[in-house]
C-alpha cells in the first residue's frame, strides 16, 4: 500500500513536466504552428534554471530563468515558422539537435557539474499534508507545483474564454478569416509560439528544481515529444492534456519503480506505449472521425492575403 | 542537357549551401570564442583531424557509413514525397534483425553469414518503415508524425531486448552477446578498425542513383514527389507506390543498424548509435540536396567532423558538442537561404 | 437618392487577358442586382476588385457618390461592402455566434474576458432582422452548407454591410436551400440593404430585379427582369446568332463505337449529384462535342471516363468490354487518352525536363524503356520527334517544364498523350488560354486523329468550337446530357438549352430532383 501510494505521489509529481509543456503546445498547435522542438525548450529551461539556481541561490530567479530560456529558443521557431514560413518540423529537428548540443556543451564547459542546488522542496501545509493518504499523494508537494495545477485551469479559462483565446482557437482553423477579420495573423501564432516556450521552459525548469536538485544531459529524456502524443491525445484542450499527463506519468512512476526493484517487467515495454498509443488513435482520428479534430490549418504557414 | 534554368538553380544552390556554412561557422565561432578557445585551431583540427591517419580515418568512414544510410534512406524516401523522420527508429530495429542473425546463426560460412545479417537488418529497418507507409496509404495518417514517434518506440525495442529476452546471462550491463565472428563485417585495411560498411553504403548510394535515373519505378517515384496529382492522372498508382518506397527507405536506414552491431559494435547496446545518426541525418539531407553522391561526401566530410570533434576534445579541450552545433546551425541557416535564394531567383527573373 | 454604388469604365488585365473591359454599371438602393455570365466571363474579377482583393488598372468606384479606394477586403468591409464567396471564412469549431460577431469580439469592460451574452444578444437581433432564427450555440462545423452561408452573411451584416456580394451562393444548395436564400435577400433589401447577386445561372437571374450580363470581360446586357426578352438575353451571352453549319469533315465509313456510357450516375466531394443518367456512344472516327456552362458535370464527367472518379451507378463500355471498374492505369493501357482541363495541375510535372514529361503514362512501354530500365536514346529521339511535329518551342529537351508558355505545355501535353496511339481521347478545354496560331494547330491535330478513326470527346466552353469540331453534339446542363439533332437544331437553340432554357421559359423544378 505504501508502495502504491508512493507511485501516485511520483505520478502527480512529475507530471508537472508533462502538463506544463502540453499545455502550452495545445496553444501553439491551436494556432496552427507545431513545436517538434518542445523537448529543446525543455532543455534550455532545464539548463537555464540549473544554473540560475546554482549561482544566485534563488530558486524562484531559476524558475524566471527557465521561462524566459525556453521562450527565447520558441522565438527562433516562431521566425522560421512564421516569417520564412519553412517546414515546421524540419525546423524543430533542427533546433531540437541544436538544443541538445548547445546545452550538453555549455553544461559541460561551464562546468558546475555535480553542483546540488536547493531549488523547491515540499512544502508542508498544516492540516492538509498530515491528512491519511491523501496528505502523502497530493499535500505533498512543492508550491511550484501547485501553481503547476493552477494553469491548467488558467489556461482552460484563457482558451475558451477570452479574446486571445477565441482568436488563437480561429487562428489554426482558418487564418484568413481571421486576417479579414482585421485581426494580425503573425502576432497571434508568435503569442502563441511563445507561450509554448515559457511553459516548455517551465516544465524542463521543475526537473532540476524539484525533481533531481542537479542537473544531467538527458533529463528531459524525451518528455517534450511525449508531450505532442498527450495534446493529440488530450484533443488539443487543457482538461484532455491533463488526464493524458497524468496517464503517462503514472506510467513513468510505474517504470521507474520496476527498474528500482530490479522486477522481471519488461518496463521498456511500458515506455513504448504512450507512443504506441498516440499513432493508434491518429489512425482511428482518420477515417471513423469524420471531422477533423486537429486544428485544419496546423503546420500551414499563412501567406498574408492568401486564402 | 543543361540550359539556363537549371544552371541558376545550381548556383543558387551552391551560394546558399556556402552562405548557410558561413553563417553556422559565424555562430558557432562565438560561442567558441567565449568559451575560451582559439576558433580557428578549434575548426582546423575539427574539419582535418577525422583524416589525420589511417586509425583516424578508419574512424570517421566507419562514422561516415551509418550517417550515409540514413541520408540516403530519407533521400529515397523525400524524393518521392514522402516525409520519412524515423531512420533511427529503422536503423534501431534494423539493428535487431542483424543482431538475431549475427549471434544466433552458427556454423555459416563468412560469406554467408555477412550476406545473412546484410539481408536481416535490411528486412528488419524495412518493416519499421513499411508501418507508417502502410498508414498513410490506408488511412491517410501522416506519415511524418507516425515516423517520428517510431522512432522512440524503435529505440525502446532495443531497451527491452538488450535488457530481457537476448540480454547476456554472463554480462552485467544491458548488452547482448557478441555476434558469431563469421558475423563480422571484414576489414577493409588490416590492424584498422575500418569495416566494409562504407563500401556497402557506397554501392547503394549508386544503386539509388541508378534507380532514379534509369528505371521506370524511379521515374513513377521522381513524379510522384514532384507532382502527385499528374502522377495520378498519368496512371501511376500511389497508393502502392508509398509503402513500397517506405520498405526500401526503412531497409536502407536499417542497414545503418546493421553497420553498426557487425563492424562497430559487435553486439546489440542501446548505444547503437552514439551520434543519433539517424536524426543527424536530416540536416545532412536538406545539406546534399537530395543527390546520393553529395550524399556520401557530405556523409565522409561529417564522419569527419564527428571523429575530429573527439579529437579537437582530446587536444583544445573543448566539448565535442560543439560540432552537433555547428551542423544544425547549418540546417537552420540553410532554410533562411532558401527564402533568400527564391529572392534571387526572382531577381534572375525580373531581368 | 442616387445610386449607392457606381463602378465607372472599371479594366482589370492580367498580362495579355483582359478580364474586365471598360465595365461600368450601378447599384440601387434596395436592389437586387445579378450578375450574370459564365465562367471566365469576368464577374468574379469585377467583385474582386470591389472586394479590395484586386485593384483595378482603370477605372474608379464610387459609393454613395463619392470615389473610394478599395485596396484590400479590410477597406471593403470598412466602407460597408461585405463579401459571401464560396469558400467561406468561417472558423469551424467555434459557435456560430463567435463567428457572427468576430470583425469587433465583444469583451467584458476592459477585460480580456469574452461577454458571450451580448455577442448572442447582437447575433439573435440580427437573424430576426433577416427573418430566420439559427441556434447561436452550435459549432459552425456542425451545421449544414446553407445554414453556414446564412451565418456568413449574418457575419456580413454585423460588420455593417450595406452592400452584400454573394459569389455563386446556390452552387451548394437544395432547391429548398435557395428559395429560403432568396426569402433572406429580399427581406434585407427590405431595409434597404442592396445585394450583388453572381451567378451563372438563368433560374437565378430571374428572381433578381435586374440583370447585367457579362462576356469577355464587356457588359453585354443590361434590363430589369420585369421587361426581359429571354431571346435577347441568349443572344447577349453568346453573340449574334449564326447558323454557321457544322464545319465539313471527311466521312468516315464502316464504324463500330468505341466507346459507351450506359447510366452513368456520379457524386462530386460533398455527395451531390452531379452526373445524372448520364448515356452515349462515340464511333470510331468521331468527334462527340459537349457543349455546356462550366460547373455542369464536365470535369467530372471526363474523370469517370479516365477512371480518376467513381460513379456511383452505370457501366461504361470501351470496344464492347466492361472497363467500369477498371484503374486509370489499365484504361491508358488499353487505349484511353485524356487532355486534362487543368494542364498545370495534373497535366504536366513542372520541376522535371521536357523528356520525362514527354513519356508519362509511357514510361513502361517499348521503345521507352526496356524490362523496367530506360533507354534514354530512344526517350531524346522521340523528344526531338516530338519537338518537331507539335512545333514545341523549347531550349533544349531538358528544359524544365516550368519555363514553357501556356501554348507549349499544352502541345506538350497533346503530344504525349497522342503518341500513347489511343483509340479514345479525352480533350477536356483543349485550347484554353492557348493564342489563335497554337489553338489552330490544336484543332488541326484533333480532326487529324479523327481522320485516323480515333473517337475524340471533346468537352469546351467555347461553342464555337464545339461547333468547328464536332462530328456530333450535346448539351451538358446540371449534370444531364441531351444529344442535340443536327439536322434540325439552330444554334440559338442550343445556347437555350446551355442556360436551361426550355420553350422560353426556365424549368425551376426539374433540374434539382
Amino acid at each position: 500500500m505504501e508502495l502504491l501510494l508512493l507511485i501516485i505521489a511520483a505520478m502527480f509529481r512529475m507530471s508537472f513536466t508533462l502538463f506544463v509543456p502540453a499545455l502550452g503546445e495545445t496553444i501553439s498547435q491551436r494556432a496552427g504552428v507545431y513545436n517538434v522542438a518542445a523537448e529543446g525548450y525543455m532543455l534550455f529551461g532545464a539548463l537555464g534554471a540549473y544554473l540560475t539556481t546554482a549561482i544566485t541561490h534563488n530558486a524562484w530567479l531559476g524558475v524566471v530563468a527557465g521561462i524566459l530560456c525556453g521562450a527565447f529558443l520558441s522565438l527562433i521557431h516562431a521566425y522560421f515558422s512564421i516569417n520564412i514560413k519553412a517546414n515546421q518540423f524540419v525546423s524543430g529537428m533542427a533546433l531540437w539537435l541544436f538544443s541538445m548540443g548547445f546545452t550538453s556543451y555549455i553544461f559541460r564547459t561551464v562546468k558546475v557539474e555535480g553542483i546540488i542546488i536547493d531549488g523547491f522542496n515540499p512544502l508542508i501545509i498544516n492540516h492538509l499534508t498530515n491528512l491519511p493518504y491523501i496528505g502523502k499523494i497530493i499535500f505533498n508537494e512543492s508550491g511550484l507545483f501547485y501553481i503547476g495545477i493552477l494553469l491548467i485551469p488558467v489556461f482552460y479559462i484563457f482558451l475558451y474564454k477570452t479574446k486571445l483565446g477565441l482568436l488563437i482557437r480561429s487562428t489554426g482553423e482558418n487564418p484568413f478569416a481571421v486576417d479579414m477579420a482585421g485581426y494580425s495573423v503573425y502576432r497571434i501564432r508568435y503569442a502563441a509560439v511563445l507561450i509554448c516556450g515559457a511553459m516548455s521552459g517551465l516544465g524542463g525548469a521543475y526537473l532540476p528544481l524539484v525533481i533531481l536538485h542537479n542537473f544531467n544531459e538527458n533529463m528531459t529524456a524525451g518528455r517534450g515529444f511525449i508531450a505532442l502524443c498527450i495534446v493529440i491525445l488530450g484533443r488539443w484542450n487543457p482538461a484532455g492534456v491533463f488526464l493524458g499527463s497524468l496517464l503517462f506519468a503514472a506510467v513513468d512512476a510505474l517504470q521507474m519503480q520496476m527498474q528500482v526493484a530490479g522486477s522481471r517487467i519488461p518496463y521498456p515495454l511500458l515506455l513504448m506505449l504512450p507512443y504506441v498509443v498516440t499513432i493508434i488513435v491518429l489512425v482511428g482520428l482518420g477515417p471513423i472521425m469524420r471531422k477533423a479534430v486537429a486544428p485544419r490549418k496546423l503546420a500551414v504557414p499563412y501567406e498574408k492575403g492568401e486564402e | 542537357m543543361n540550359n539556363a534554368g537549371r544552371e541558376k538553380i545550381i548556383l543558387g544552390r551552391a551560394i546558399s549551401l556556402i552562405v548557410a556554412f558561413i553563417i553556422a561557422f559565424a555562430l558557432t565561432s562565438i560561442v567558441v570564442y567565449f568559451s575560451g578557445f582559439n576558433v580557428l585551431k578549434v575548426f582546423w583540427i575539427a574539419i582535418t583531424g577525422g583524416f589525420g591517419s589511417i586509425d583516424k580515418v578508419s574512424l570517421s568512414l566507419n562514422e561516415a557509413a551509418p550517417l550515409l544510410f540514413c541520408t540516403l534512406a530519407y533521400i529515397v524516401a523525400f524524393k518521392s514525397g514522402i516525409w520519412n523522420i524515423g531512420a533511427e527508429g529503422q536503423l534501431f530495429v534494423g539493428a535487431i534483425g542483424s543482431a538475431l542473425a549475427g549471434i544466433y546463426l552458427q556454423g555459416l560460412p563468412k560469406f554467408i553469414h555477412i550476406i545473412t545479417i546484410i539481408i536481416a537488418g535490411f528486412v528488419f529497418g524495412a518493416f519499421w518503415g513499411f508501418i507508417p507507409g502502410i498508414l498513410k496509404s490506408k488511412f491517410k495518417t501522416n506519415e511524418i508524425i507516425t515516423s517520428l514517434l517510431m522512432n522512440f518506440i524503435g529505440v525502446w525495442l532495443v531497451s527491452y531486448v538488450v535488457r530481457f529476452p537476448l540480454k547476456d546471462p554472463d554480462s552485467f550491463i544491458a548488452v547482448t552477446q557478441k555476434v558469431q565472428d563469421s558475423a563480422r563485417l571484414p576489414l577493409l585495411v588490416t590492424r584498422t578498425s575500418l569495416h566494409m560498411g562504407i563500401l556497402v553504403g557506397v554501392a547503394v548510394a549508386v544503386i539509388i542513383w541508378f534507380i532514379f535515373q534509369y528505371t521506370v519505378f524511379g521515374y513513377r517515384l521522381k513524379t510522384m514527389g514532384v507532382n502527385p496529382l499528374t502522377a495520378r492522372f498519368g496512371g501511376i498508382a500511389i497508393d502502392k507506390m508509398v509503402p513500397v518506397t517506405m520498405i526500401i527507405s526503412g531497409g536502407i536506414a536499417g542497414l545503418a543498424g546493421t553497420v553498426q552491431v557487425s563492424g562497430v559494435h559487435f553486439l546489440l547496446t542501446e548505444f547503437i548509435s552514439p551520434a543519433h545518426y539517424g536524426f543527424f541525418a536530416i540536416p545532412l539531407v536538406f545539406i546534399t540536396r537530395l543527390n546520393p553522391f553529395a550524399a556520401i561526401i557530405a556523409s565522409i566530410f561529417f564522419g569527419g567532423l564527428l571523429t575530429g570533434s573527439k579529437i579537437v576534445q582530446l587536444t583544445v579541450g573543448i566539448d565535442p558538442n560543439v560540432i552537433t552545433i555547428f551542423v544544425s546551425l547549418i540546417m537552420l541557416s540553410l532554410m533562411l537561404d532558401q527564402y533568400i535564394e527564391k529572392g534571387i531567383l526572382k531577381l534572375f527573373k525580373k531581368v | 437618392m442616387g445610386p449607392v454604388l457606381r463602378m465607372e469604365n472599371v479594366t482589370k488585365k492580367f498580362g495579355d487577358l483582359i478580364a474586365n473591359n471598360n465595365i461600368s454599371f450601378n447599384l440601387n438602393c434596395g436592389e437586387i442586382l445579378c450578375l450574370l455570365g459564365e465562367n471566365g466571363a469576368g464577374k468574379t474579377t469585377l467583385m474582386n476588385i470591389l472586394y479590395g482583393m484586386w485593384q483595378p488598372d482603370e477605372g474608379n468606384i464610387y459609393l454613395n457618390n463619392k470615389k473610394v479606394y478599395l485596396r484590400s477586403p479590410r477597406d471593403a468591409i470598412k466602407k460597408k461592402i461585405g463579401m459571401v464567396s464560396q469558400h467561406f471564412s468561417l472558423i469551424p469549431t467555434i459557435t456560430v455566434h463567435e463567428n457572427i460577431t468576430i470583425g469587433k469580439i465583444p469583451t467584458i469592460g476592459l477585460s480580456p474576458f469574452l461577454d458571450e451574452k451580448k455577442s448572442k444578444e447582437r447575433s439573435k437581433e440580427l437573424a430576426e432582422s433577416c427573418g430566420f432564427s439559427i441556434n447561436l450555440n452550435l459549432n459552425v462545423e456542425s451545421l449544414s452548407v446553407g445554414e453556414q452561408q446564412r451565418v456568413e452573411i449574418l457575419k456580413a451584416l454585423f460588420q455593417g454591410a450595406e452592400i452584400l456580394i454573394l459569389d455563386e451562393p446556390t452552387a451548394v444548395l437544395t432547391s429548398q436551400e435557395s428559395d429560403e436564400l432568396f426569402k433572406i435577400i429580399r427581406s434585407m433589401t427590405e431595409q434597404n440593404k442592396s445585394v450583388i447577386f453572381i451567378t451563372h445561372k438563368m433560374k437565378e437571374a430571374l428572381n433578381c430585379d435586374r440583370i447585367i450580363a457579362l462576356r469577355s470581360g464587356r457588359v453585354v446586357f443590361e434590363e430589369r427582369v420585369s421587361d426581359i426578352n429571354l431571346e435577347k438575353l441568349t443572344e447577349a451571352m453568346f453573340g449574334k446568332s449564326s447558323d454557321f453549319p457544322v464545319d465539313e469533315k471527311k466521312e468516315i465509313k464502316n464504324t463500330k463505337p468505341v466507346l459507351e456510357l450506359k447510366n452513368i450516375y456520379a457524386k462530386d466531394e460533398r455527395g451531390l449529384d452531379v452526373l445524372k443518367n448520364i448515356s452515349f456512344y462515340i464511333n470510331e472516327g468521331e468527334i462527340f462535342g459537349i457543349a455546356g456552362v462550366a460547373g455542369n458535370g464536365q470535369r467530372e464527367l471526363a474523370e469517370v471516363i479516365a477512371g480518376l472518379h467513381k460513379n456511383t451507378g452505370g457501366k461504361i463500355y470501351f470496344k464492347g468490354i466492361d472497363f467500369t471498374g477498371f484503374s486509370p492505369k489499365a484504361r491508358r493501357s488499353n487505349g484511353i487518352a485524356h487532355i486534362p482541363e487543368e494542364r498545370h495541375k495534373n497535366g504536366v510535372m513542372i520541376d522535371l525536363p521536357v523528356y520525362l514529361n514527354l513519356i508519362l503514362s509511357m514510361e513502361d512501354r517499348k521503345p521507352f524503356s526496356h524490362k523496367t530500365i530506360l533507354n534514354y536514346k530512344e526517350i531524346l529521339k522521340f523528344t526531338r520527334a516530338m519537338e518537331k511535329d507539335f512545333e514545341i518551342k523549347i531550349s533544349g529537351p531538358g528544359m524544365l517544364v516550368r519555363y514553357l508558355s501556356g501554348g507549349n505545355m499544352q502541345k506538350l501535353v497533346l503530344a504525349r498523350e497522342f503518341s500513347t496511339l489511343p483509340e479514345f481521347i479525352i480533350a477536356s478545354q483543349p485550347t484554353r488560354g492557348l493564342d489563335i496560331k497554337t489553338t489552330n494547330f490544336v484543332r488541326e491535330k484533333l480532326i487529324e486523329e479523327r481522320n485516323n478513326r480515333k473517337a475524340i470527346l471533346l468537352i469546351s466552353y467555347d461553342l464555337d468550337e464545339i461547333f468547328a469540331l464536332s462530328d456530333k453534339i450535346g448539351v451538358i446542363f446540371e449534370g444531364s446530357i441531351t444529344i442535340v439533332d443536327l439536322k434540325n437544331t439552330k444554334r440559338r437553340e442550343i445556347e437555350k438549352m446551355m442556360l436551361g432554357i426550355k420553350n422560353d421559359e426556365i424549368d425551376t423544378k426539374a433540374a434539382y430532383e
